[in-house]
């Protein structure tokens, strides 16, 4: 290929240049220690942003799976556990539940010590049901006569499934 | 631990081989901006180590090292310009290259001209001119086509011619 430098720039100008334009210096001696610590320290930085870069991988999917199932972190949390104790009985034994729950959770009470004398009154109405089952006790009068056969004196237990304006 | 020491050692021969073209080919390239040229020949050499394993014969080491300081003078000189151009629209000063009075010297005269091509034409001008490559060597190193680097050169001489009419 035929140069055009002559066009622009004469050949002596050209050499001058070729010769003239140049850095001053020259690189220090231990300039090739100076690269290979630099390429050290790049390659070892590389690494641990992919291993950075690798872990987010990991963890991102399983993060996202517990933000759209948000039930799974309320769970078992204390405040959610108090209700599995229904009927002074924990419902799911010891061996299932976990140190930190059981220990937040009430302890069943005693039954002798809780139980209101309130809740033997719901038997007698039953009792007095089963004693008279050709009787529909759909009347305060019905259930005081069930009583009195009984032998008890009604109290009034009933009362709270009938109408209380029809009183 | 033989191995890392003889690779080690032959990368420092390689440096001392081939330093003062990489810091004369990186310094032209930059339009003879010392700092800048310094960052492209470090960044170059890093570059070459991490797979200087890879190249085993000598004479193709030097052309491949050669590519590796031009593309990176060139990724280098796109930064800058970004900057330039970032700089000028937040408003902060530019340092533009200082104008270079008329009656300077020929050889000043021509340094400046040349530092104010673009930068593909500086460096098809650099390499096929003051690198003594052929057109095709330096289009390859610049991994650009041949007739483009043809093409490249020509604007970048007809830019030249008009700068420097009066010296001619």
């Amino acid at each position: 290929m035929k140069r055009n430098e002559d066009e622009a720039v004469t050949a002596a100008q050209l050499r001058q240049l070729r010769d003239g334009w140049q850095p001053a210096g020259e690189l220090p001696a231990d300039y090739a220690a100076q690269v290979v610590a630099v390429s050290m320290r790049r390659r070892r930085v590389q690494r641990i942003s992919l291993s950075v870069l690798l872990a987010l991988v990991a963890v991102v999917p399983v993060a996202w799976q517990l933000r759209d199932a948000p039930e799974v972190v309320a769970e078992a949390s204390a405040p959610e556990i108090a209700p599995m104790v229904v009927t002074g009985e924990v419902l799911e034994g010891p061996e299932v539940v976990s140190p930190v729950i059981a220990a937040v959770a009430p302890q069943p009470p005693e039954p002798a010590a809780q139980e209101p004398a309130r809740s033997q009154e719901p038997d007698l109405v039953a009792e007095a049901v089963v004693l008279r089952p050709e009787r529909l006790l759909t009347s305060r009068r019905s259930y005081r006569d069930s009583f009195r056969e009984l032998g008890e004196e009604y109290d009034g237990i009933a009362d709270i499934y009938f109408d209380d304006t029809a009183r | 631990m033989a191995a890392p020491h003889n690779a080690d050692e032959t990368f420092t021969q390689f440096v001392a081989a081939h330093g003062a073209m990489a810091r004369r080919v990186a310094w032209r390239l930059m339009g003879g901006d010392g700092a800048a040229a310094d960052d492209v020949v470090q960044n170059a050499f890093v570059k070459a180590h991490a797979k200087f394993h890879t190249v085993l014969q000598e004479g193709a080491r030097e052309a491949w090292f050669r590519q590796i300081v031009v593309r990176e003078a060139l990724n280098q000189l796109r930064w800058l310009g970004v900057r330039r151009r970032v700089a000028q629209l937040a408003g902060f000063e530019d340092r533009a290259q200082p104008a270079v009075a008329r009656d300077s010297g020929a050889v000043a005269r021509i340094e400046a001209a040349v530092a104010a091509l673009s930068p593909q034409q500086r460096a098809i001008f650099v390499l096929v001119h003051l690198e003594e490559q052929t057109v095709a060597e330096a289009a390859a190193q610049l991994g650009i086509a041949e007739g483009t680097a043809k093409s490249h050169l020509h604007r970048a001489l007809t830019s030249l011619r008009t700068q420097l009419e009066d010296l001619r």
